[in-house]
Formats: structure tokens, C-alpha cells, sequence
């Protein structure tokens, strides 16, 4: 589950439409895994303005397992969604593995979601229709260029080192929220990204299921080297953090 | 694609009621298309492989003679049926005789056509079956018009039956006018009644083929009215016509005859001078007459006059032809004048058409050479003035046209037989417009009947855009490109369209098993044309019905382009916040 072993051959697989030569290729990462300059991101709300972000500075380590903190509207969700190239900033640089992601089409920010980027969100947002194993699936169909045993194969380790290998069969719908939490974490981690973005992850959660997933994005954290960045408000789980930043009216209180 | 497919279909099976609804919409949408197209089809079908056959023929050749239609015939020119069987497309060519008379029964009269049917011709068993459908027999059978021990078997519909109140094997008369003019009376012996299929069944009596001819005095070497069924009729029936029309064209006219005066008599060939007014200007200034040239007259070469010592003004007997007991016929002719004929022309004897022509219509030919060489040397001098084999009508563009040139037969305008070779489009172009305002129909209401099925479509797949806003921005969160989502989108309604026109073209199907299972009335009923035996048809192609499929998959991507498109345009960002 090395992030940087069949990362190259994963990369030469892909479908046509996937091959973008702006992404670098994993495994030459920079000490950086995010770069953000004087982020800024404004919404136009009515006639006003509402300025989400008034200018970030930050730089995030690769392997780290980082905790953005703060009360809510300060900020978190736009600063990761940002991050995870889902928004775009309205000044500022922001770059995600030494690429300026305020520069990439689409397209290309598409590709680098795909291939680098995982997501955990706060509903978990599982498609309802698919199984936990083909929830845990679909972003390795997307990338395509691998067989359909090895997709299953690779998802079913996935889901069995989440806990939930007896569950695969099972629809979102049948799971709990913090089994569903797993999937989800699951169907982050599947395409080996560098970097997994989880917006307030267990706001959903009761405390013991919070932890749970909590120590299993730790346990992630420390067995694959894969950064971490999860928006929280609540201060009790912010001790599986190993750094942490403070947010209050888009601006940067604490932490770099 | 497959990750697509695979998660198209899910998410149809996702909302079960929504989508057997929206299914349910398309798959009887593509029923009354498949059924309507059917029926349309089927219609056509009837009017072009039935009405139209017996009617008009897919393309015709009409052969007409001092105004009468049916019962003349082209004198020693059956090689041309010949030549026109050997057209690419021609799938049968069918004399027809059709024999105008008054037909006095045991209760009453009335008139009626009689129709000659060809026994020696071997059918293939789709005629035989289409026979069958036409003409269901009540009793007695169509193979009988051959028999030998009854006076001319016929067969006639039930409901003309009924009407001159004769039953099997009972004995009617048919008053008519034979091909050489003559008032005929002969008894037909009924052998088989039909129950008619359609409304134009009901006229008709049918004798064979042989008998019709030896009672219009049409021996085997005439030509007469031919129906030509043409594959493919709806393409190749104006071709075949103009290929025909081409063949037809006609030469001049010669007669072998000889001409006697006193106790002289000369052999030779006669050729006939149009007796329409330019014509008869045109020949007064070629040749001295000595009377007006009408009615009985002859312009003798020099040289035949010498020998038969006639001099203008004098009365000679001329024979042109043969009675049916072989007795030669002889007419008094006055000489209105003589003539030198060119080199070639032999003893060339000029006569007025009316003569002429009545002539090679009403009597066997004189046994020797057509003379057809003699006259043709003649051109040279008389041109046009020399009357033709026949007179060939140009084609028909409209049934107008047709209409108009019934009247100029009717009118007899002509002396000579006339020839005119037509399509189903002429002859029956009221009943073509009329299929072609039924598939008209049939599409608009069709089409309209979709944009209300097409604009469900719209609204159900912009409301699933809405309800599934956020899962779209978890897809492209995920790493969807925004033409994937597009592409889901338009698979799934693709696949739904896809499934629906199946099941709504199986129950088309199923539709039409009941429908023309229902029977009708016909007699009385002003849609018994569309009928066959009181029975609704239905012609599925399975072209049209894969077209059809494909069009309602077509169409309804094309509605659901739109709230694809809606869907690939969201921003991730704003659909990861979308509530409800």
C-alpha cells in the first residue's frame, strides 16, 4: 500500500483522457505536499460580498496529519475544498504537489482529484445505489486501465484493513454511520493518493465511532505515509492531530 | 464505458416507481407508433398489393379502339406481352379482359364486368394464397372456370349472387358488345361464389381467360389490356412504364389486301391516310383528287389502275380482311384519285383511315406479307400523313391527365387503336394521396404524443439532476470528469428509452394479434377498402420497428441532453453544498 510503488505503472494504465502532462508523476514528491500564498475566496452572496477566506498562508508537509480547527463558517470547508482543487480561489497560489493548481483547466484538476486526491466528507456521501465494495471501486473504474480482478482485489483489501471485509456486499443504507465512515475512508484511500481531505469526519458520528475512525485515519497516517487534513470544531478529537491549524473569519490563527 | 453502463443501470433501478413510470410513458409511446406505423403499413399494403393489383395494376398497358376499353385488343401484336415479361422488376403480367354487360338473373339484372381469369398459368403459391385471401370461396372453387361439361362456367361474388337471386349451377345471360362490335348474348353458368374481401370484389364475375376472349372474337396473337405486378412497386413502376412506353412506339400501318374491278383482280398493300382535316389538306396537294377524300375512298398506284383499267370516279371492291368463317370481306371503295409510289413501295394503295384502320380491328388479316416494308418506303413522300400501328398516348403525370385522356378515347379522336401505358401512380393517385395523408397523420400525432412523452422525460431527469445535485459533486469530488456525468445522464435515459420501445414494441405486437383477429363488416362499411376479409391488417417491417426503437432512444436522449448537460456544468463545490 506503498503510495510511492506501482504508482508509476498505475500512471502509464490510464486511459487517454487521463494522461494530463501538467501532473507530475508520484514519487517525486516536494517536502510540501500543499503550498498555499495569500488565498483569498469570495462568494457573492445577494449584493454583498461574503469573504470566506481573507489571505491564507500555509504550507503542509507530505505525511502529515494535519487538523484544521475552527467555529463554524470561519472557513474550513473552503479552505479544503481549495485544497482539494473542488473550488477555485479568487487570488492567492495554491500548490497541491508542486503544481499551481489555480493554472489547471477542469479537466486537468479532475484527473488530479482522481489520482491524487482522496475525499472523507462529513455525510460520507456514499453512492446509495452501489455496494460498500463498489462504493470502494468506483474511483478505480474511473482511473480504468486495470483489470476487473484487480480492482476487486484491491478494494477488498482496502475494505478488510477498514474492518469491514465481512460487509461488502452490503448497501450504504444497511451500514452504520461509522461503518459507512470506513467505506468511506476506504474508497479515499484506494487509489493511493498523497493527500486525503476529510471535512469534519465524525460530526456525524457519536464520540466512540468518532475516535474509532479517527484512529484509523492515525493508523493510515502512520503505516502509508499518506497525508491527512480533517476539518474539525470539536477540540476533544483534536489529539490524534499531529499538527493543527486555527481558523476564525478566514484567516489563520494559529499553526502555519 | 462499462463503470457507465454498470452505474446507469443502477441508478435506474434505484427509483423503481419513477422509472417503471417514465417507462411506462416511452414503452406506450413506441406501441402506438409500432402499431400506427403497422396499420399505415398495412393499409398500404392493401392498397398498393391488392386494390391496386386488380384495380390499375402496379403499371399498366391499356389498349382502347373506337372508344372501348377492356374489350379490344391490338391485332397480331401478343409478342409484346412477351418482350414486356422479360422487364427487370416485372413479376407478373396479366392479360385482363374485362367484358361490360348486363347480366340477367332469375330475380333481376344488373350490370356487371366480366373478367377473364388465365387457367394455363402456373401460380406460385404466394398467388395462390393472395387468390385465396381475395377470393374466399362460399362454394365451388376458381379451378372449375375450366370445366368443359357446363355453358361458360363463371364464378361471381355472394352478394351479386344474392342480388340476381341465381345460385350454384343455375344458368344467367350476359348481354355485351364483342372486340369486332357486335351485340353478343351468351349464357353463363354460375360454378363458384366468393365472399369478396374487399368492397371492389363485389362487382366482378369471373370466366376464364379463354372463354372471355372467344367471346369477344380475340384470338392468341392479339394484345390486350395488361396489369404488370412489379417488385417493388412504389420504386419501379414509373421505370418499367417509361421502358414500356419506349418499346411501344409504334410504325406504320399496313394491311395486305387486293382490290377487284370487274373481272380484274390486283394484290396488294394498303396503307391508311389520316382523315383528320390538316391531314386530309396536306394530301390534296400531293395527290390530284378527283372527290373529297371520305368515307370509301382509295388513291390507286398509276400502275394498278392500268391493270384494272379504273380511272378516278370509278367504284372498285376492295377486300382487307377475312370474317371468323374465312369468308373474305369486301368493301366499295370510290378511286378519288391515282399516285406514283416511290421506289420500294410496291403496289402501294392508299386508303381513308376510318376505312382502313376498322379494317385491321374488326377482321382477320389477309394470309401474306404485312406490307409493313412498302409502307415504310412511303414516308419518304407522305411522312406523316400515313396512319400508325396505333396511336401511342404520351404519358400520364396525374390522374387529370388520365381523366383527359379518357375523354379523347371516349371522344374517339382517333381512328386507330390507341395504346397508353400507365403506373398506379396515375390511375390511382387519389387513393395514394390518401395512404400518404394517413402516415401523415399517423407521424404528426405520433410526434405529438412524444413531446408530451419527451417532455416527462425532460422533467423527471431535471428533478433526478436536483435530488442527486450533491451525489454529483461527490462523483466529480471523486473524480468524474464533468462529460462523464453528461454521459451517465444520457445513458441511463438511453438505456430506459432502450428497454421501454422493446416492451412497448412486444406489446405493439401483441396489439396486433387482437386487432386483426377482430372482424368487420364489409358490405356497407366505407373503410372495407382497408379491409381484408373484414380483418384489420397490419404490416410490421422490422426495419421500420428497429427504426422506430432507434428513434424513440434517439429523441429521448435528445430530451435528456439538456439536464445532462445541466448536470455535467455543476460545480463540484456548489453541489457538494446543495440541501434540499
Amino acid at each position: 500500500m506503498n503510495s510511492g510503488n506501482a504508482v508509476n505503472g498505475e500512471f502509464a494504465r490510464q486511459e487517454p483522457w487521463m494522461r494530463e502532462p501538467t501532473i507530475p508523476p508520484k514519487g517525486n514528491a516536494p517536502m510540501n505536499i500543499v503550498e498555499i500564498r495569500n488565498l483569498t475566496k469570495n462568494y457573492p452572496l445577494g449584493n454583498t460580498t461574503v469573504h470566506a477566506l481573507r489571505g491564507i498562508d500555509m504550507d503542509i508537509p507530505k505525511g502529515s496529519l494535519m487538523s484544521v480547527v475552527g467555529p463554524s463558517g470561519s472557513g474550513k470547508t473552503t479552505l479544503l475544498n481549495i485544497i482539494g482543487c473542488v473550488d477555485n480561489a479568487t487570488t492567492g497560489s495554491v500548490k497541491v504537489h508542486d503544481q499551481e493548481v489555480t493554472a489547471l483547466s477542469d479537466r486537468q484538476l479532475t484527473n488530479l482529484r482522481l489520482n491524487r486526491i482522496g475525499f472523507i466528507f462529513q455525510t460520507f456521501n456514499l453512492v446509495p445505489v452501489l455496494t460498500a465494495l463498489e462504493n470502494v471501486e468506483f474511483p478505480l473504474l474511473l482511473q480504468g486501465g486495470r483489470s476487473t480482478s484487480e480492482v476487486r482485489a484491491k478494494a477488498r483489501k482496502l475494505l478488510a484493513e477498514v474492518g469491514l471485509g465481512d460487509h461488502e456486499k452490503h448497501k450504504p443504507a444497511e451500514l452504520s454511520g461509522g461503518q459507512r465512515q470506513r467505506v468511506a475512508i476506504a474508497r479515499a484511500l484506494v487509489t493511493d493518493p498523497d493527500l486525503v481531505l476529510a471535512d469534519e469526519p465524525t460530526a456525524n458520528l457519536d464520540s466512540e465511532t468518532g475516535e474509532s475512525i479517527l484512529q484509523l485515519m492515525q493508523k493510515m497516517n502512520d503505516e502509508f505515509g499518506t497525508t491527512f487534513i480533517f476539518s474539525t470544531h470539536d477540540a476533544q478529537v483534536l489529539r490524534y492531530a499531529k499538527s493543527v491549524v486555527r481558523i476564525h473569519d478566514g484567516r489563520l490563527v494559529e499553526g502555519s | 464505458m462499462n463503470t457507465i453502463l454498470f452505474f446507469a443501470y443502477r441508478n435506474i433501478l434505484r427509483q423503481k416507481r419513477r422509472a417503471f413510470l417514465l417507462g411506462t410513458a416511452m414503452a406506450l409511446g413506441t406501441c402506438f407508433l409500432v402499431l400506427a406505423s403497422s396499420f399505415v403499413a398495412g393499409i398500404s399494403q392493401t392498397l398498393f398489393d391488392r386494390v391496386m393489383t386488380y384495380v390499375a395494376g402496379h403499371t399498366s398497358v391499356i389498349v382502347s379502339d373506337r372508344g372501348y376499353l377492356y374489350r379490344t385488343a391490338l391485332r397480331g401484336h401478343a409478342d409484346l406481352k412477351d418482350d414486356i415479361e422479360k422487364l427487370p422488376h416485372v413479376k407478373k403480367v396479366e392479360e385482363t379482359i374485362g367484358i361490360m354487360c348486363r347480366i340477367v338473373g332469375l330475380k333481376k339484372s344488373d350490370n356487371a364486368i366480366l373478367i377473364g381469369v388465365d387457367l394455363r398459368k402456373e401460380y406460385t403459391k404466394e398467388e395462390l394464397e393472395e387468390v385465396k385471401d381475395n377470393f374466399p370461396m362460399v362454394s365451388g372453387a376458381f379451378e372449375d372456370l375450366s370445366r368443359q361439361d357446363v355453358e361458360n362456367p363463371a364464378v361471381i361474388s355472394k352478394s351479386k349472387a344474392e342480388f340476381l337471386g341465381i345460385g350454384m349451377g343455375e344458368v344467367m345471360s350476359a348481354r355485351f358488345q364483342d372486340s369486332r362490335g357486335r351485340m353478343q348474348v351468351a349464357k353463363l353458368t354460375v360454378i363458384g361464389i366468393f365472399q369478396p374481401s374487399n368492397a371492389f370484389m363485389e362487382a366482378p364475375l369471373f370466366v376464364s381467360l379463354d372463354r372471355a376472349k372467344a367471346l369477344l372474337d380475340i384470338d392468341s396473337t392479339d394484345l390486350v389490356y395488361l396489369y404488370l405486378t412489379l417488385q417493388d412497386p412504389k420504386t419501379n413502376a414509373v421505370p418499367t412504364a417509361d421502358t414500356i412506353q419506349k418499346m411501344l412506339a409504334p410504325r406504320l400501318a399496313a394491311l395486305p389486301g387486293r382490290v377487284e374491278f370487274g373481272s380484274k383482280t390486283e394484290n396488294v398493300v394498303s396503307a391508311g391516310i389520316r382523315s383528320d382535316s390538316a391531314s386530309r389538306a396536306a394530301f390534296g396537294k400531293l395527290v390530284a383528287l378527283s372527290s373529297e377524300w371520305k368515307g370509301a375512298v382509295a388513291v390507286l398506284p398509276e400502275s394498278v389502275a392500268d391493270r384494272l383499267g379504273a380511272k378516278p370516279g370509278d367504284t372498285v371492291k376492295v377486300v382487307l380482311g377475312i370474317s371468323r368463317s374465312g369468308d373474305p370481306i369486301s368493301d366499295k371503295v370510290v378511286v378519288a384519285g391515282t399516285w406514283n409510289p416511290p421506289s420500294g413501295s410496291g403496289d402501294l394503295v392508299l386508303l381513308e383511315e376510318d376505312l382502313f384502320q376498322a379494317a385491321r380491328s374488326f377482321r382477320a388479316r389477309l394470309p401474306g406479307d404485312s406490307g409493313m416494308a412498302q409502307v415504310d418506303a412511303a414516308k419518304s413522300v407522305l411522312d406523316s400523313l400515313l396512319s400508325p400501328q396505333w396511336k401511342l398516348m404520351p404519358r400520364a403525370r396525374t390522374t387529370d391527365d388520365v381523366a383527359d385522356q379518357y375523354r379523347q378515347i371516349g371522344a374517339r379522336e382517333w381512328k386507330s387503336p390507341v395504346v397508353a401505358v400507365r403506373t398506379m401512380y396515375e390511375m390511382g393517385e387519389q387513393i395514394i394521396k390518401l395512404a400518404d395523408a394517413l402516415n401523415l397523420i399517423t407521424l404528426v400525432a405520433v410526434l405529438i404524443l412524444f413531446v408530451v412523452v419527451l417532455t416527462g422525460v425532460v422533467n423527471t431527469l431535471r428533478m433526478t439532476v436536483r435530488e442527486r445535485t450533491r451525489e454529483i459533486g461527490t462523483l466529480r469530488s471523486l473524480g468524474m470528469q464533468a462529460r462523464q456525468v453528461r454521459s451517465l445522464f444520457l445513458v441511463e435515459t438511453a438505456m430506459l428509452a432502450f428497454f421501454s420501445s422493446l416492451a412497448g414494441t412486444a406489446l405493439a405486437f401483441a396489439a396486433m394479434v387482437g386487432l386483426s383477429r377482430l372482424s368487420f363488416p364489409i358490405e356497407g362499411n366505407p373503410l372495407s377498402m382497408l379491409l381484408v376479409r373484414g380483418h384489420l391488417v397490419f404490416v410490421p417491417g422490422f426495419l421500420s420497428t428497429v427504426g422506430q426503437i432507434l428513434l424513440v432512444v434517439g429523441m429521448s436522449v435528445v430530451a435528456a441532453w439538456g439536464p445532462a448537460a445541466q448536470a455535467a456544468k455543476l460545480s463540484p463545490a456548489n453541489a457538494l453544498r446543495h440541501y434540499e
